[in-house]
């Protein structure tokens, strides 16, 4: 099949998707105010915190910062938190509805990055731009274009690893009834370890560097931290290297996972 | 009304058994599931670890006593999802499946709190009270005024679990969808867990009041640890049981919305 007839049925996916994905307006909405209040709950924490410290800055936190913070690590984790792709293939596995997959014109690991591109994008988009206006124009908050450029090549990175590691949890749906056990297991270490619940500047300096060097806080922490400053650009340069090696090693993972997998899939699911 | 109150205990173990069996039936899943179960206790001991370690924290509050506040909290809201998820009962709803909550010669809250709970969550009941313990045992207390906070917490969780009943009923005859009410409920966790003056006197009031939560979390801690008068803590329990037979009442007449066979 030729480049040009491919990218069409990919475009076509991804254009089925992103209709799925916005046919529900209200759910959606309502989707997203809830998961952004989740993240209230800490900033009214911290407000308290700073508050009865009398106290600007923490550890080199400002105030304002913190609060911007939890607003921007809320909108990342719309589409790092949790990927989709991993529900798609623990299904498809176990219901046997891959068979389907295997003879149609596009292939299925492309297939389903593709079409879990939209959902991601829209969500992104939709927590980010208020919080855009918020952060900068009411907070007077500035950010370099380099900056910027910087903070979407480390988000689109992110929802690269997070949703290899989504993949490699899907996979493994041939060995587990439920995948959702490790799966929420896996969510909550990327939660805590990625900065998500605490920032990782207050953990233990040793702390802090390991956790640097993990797809955790490359997930989360440092896209967050490169667009507010915290992060200095020599760090994040060094994140994106980061990045693409895990990549690397999540890829051949599920290369490797999946190509087990493939022998156990049947029409009836395994 | 023994007999009754015997039959429907007895039909309440026996589906509890069946649950822990039937989640056994897979060890390493069940492990995960209990530790999942685990990991609010374990996000609310590192935020209050992390925020002693970098300041002094909450006015009035030590290391111990957020401890002790953020246990009872978990164990709170683990008693509810153990006893009943609300996405679980609305979704059963919906399908229709919900017939045997009328057909049964059981209570049907009793029916409710068998068949919709999530037995896993007994281990955040565990990491609630271990948390709990350790908090006071860190702490000057009395024994009087903990018997009495125990007594306020069990009051407060019973309102609250009626609460959360209606409000998952309201949303099932309402909006016919229960999507939402686990990530409120989880909301409400998660802010429990923090003494509730930081959040100002509008949201105490109303988590006082409107929903009782804090009866369940912020009074018992503040009871055990004398930062409340008696007389407080005794107006504060005339309410809640005021407020947990309102929602009782409540939530049977909002049962009269049930359609079989779903919708």
């Amino acid at each position: 099949m030729n480049f040009e007839r491919k990218l069409k049925a990919y475009a076509a996916v991804f254009t089925i998707s992103l209709k799925n994905s916005l046919a529900y307006k209200h759910d959606f909405v309502l989707m997203l105010v809830f998961f952004m209040l989740t993240y209230l709950v800490s900033i009214a924490v911290w407000l308290a915190v700073y508050h009865f410290a009398g106290a600007t800055s923490i550890d080199g936190l400002s105030l304002y910062a913190m609060f911007a913070y939890f607003l921007v690590i809320a909108a990342v984790s719309t589409i790092t938190a949790w990927p989709s792709i991993m529900e798609k293939v623990s299904k498809d596995l176990q219901g046997g509805g891959i068979m389907r997959s295997f003879i149609r014109p596009v292939g299925y690991i492309q297939q389903l990055f593709i079409s879990s591109m939209p959902e991601s994008i829209v969500l992104f988009l939709a927590a980010m731009l208020p919080i855009t206006v918020i952060v900068i124009i009411v907070g007077h908050f500035s950010v370099s274009a380099l900056t910027l450029l910087f903070f979407l090549v480390e988000v689109v990175l992110a929802w690269v690893l997070i949703n290899l590691m989504g993949f490699i949890i899907g996979s493994s749906a041939v060995y587990l009834t439920n995948i959702y056990g490790v799966a929420n297991t896996v969510q909550w270490i990327i939660g805590i370890l990625g900065g998500a619940i605490v920032p990782l500047l207050f953990f233990p300096s040793w702390a802090y560097n390991l956790l640097m060097l993990t797809p955790f806080a490359l997930s989360l922490y440092v896209p967050v931290g490169t667009v507010l400053g915290i992060i200095q650009t020599q760090i994040a340069v060094r994140s994106m290297l980061l990045d693409i090696l895990w990549i690397g090693i999540f890829s051949a993972v599920s290369f490797f996972l999946w190509k087990r997998a493939e022998k156990k899939i049947n029409a009836v699911g395994v | 009304m023994s007999n009754r109150f015997v039959k429907d205990a007895r039909f309440f173990i026996a589906t509890q058994k069946y649950k822990m069996l039937s989640l056994f039936a897979y060890r390493f899943q069940a492990s995960l599931w209990f530790f999942v179960a685990l990991m609010d206790v374990l996000n609310v001991l590192v935020t209050i670890t992390v925020i002693y370690g970098v300041s002094s924290g909450i006015a009035g509050w030590s290391y111990a006593q957020m401890l002790a506040l953020a246990g009872f909290s978990s164990t709170a809201f683990g008693i509810l999802f153990f006893l009943m998820n609300p996405f679980n009962l609305i979704m059963a709803m919906r399908n229709g499946s919900a017939d045997q909550l009328f057909t049964k010669p059981y209570n049907k809250i009793v029916m409710v709190f068998s068949k919709y709970g999530s037995f896993n969550l007994i281990s955040l009941i565990f990491g609630g009270i271990a948390l709990l313990v350790y908090g006071i045992m860190n702490t000057q207390f009395s024994i009087l005024p903990l018997i009495a906070s125990i007594f306020l917490f069990l009051l407060g969780t019973t309102a609250m679990l009626m609460f959360i009943l209606f409000i998952s009923l309201l949303s099932y005859v309402l909006f016919k969808s229960g999507s939402y009410i686990n990530w409120l409920t989880g909301i409400i966790q998660n802010a429990s867990q923090y003494p509730l003056f930081i959040y100002g006197s509008v949201f105490m009031v109303l988590l006082t009041v409107a929903a009782p939560i804090a009866i369940a979390t912020f009074y018992p801690a503040e009871l055990i640890f004398m930062k409340v008068s008696i007389t407080t803590v005794a107006e504060v329990a005339a309410a809640t049981m005021v407020m947990a037979y309102l929602f009782y009442k409540g939530s049977m007449y909002l049962f009269r919305f049930y359609t079989s066979g779903g919708g």
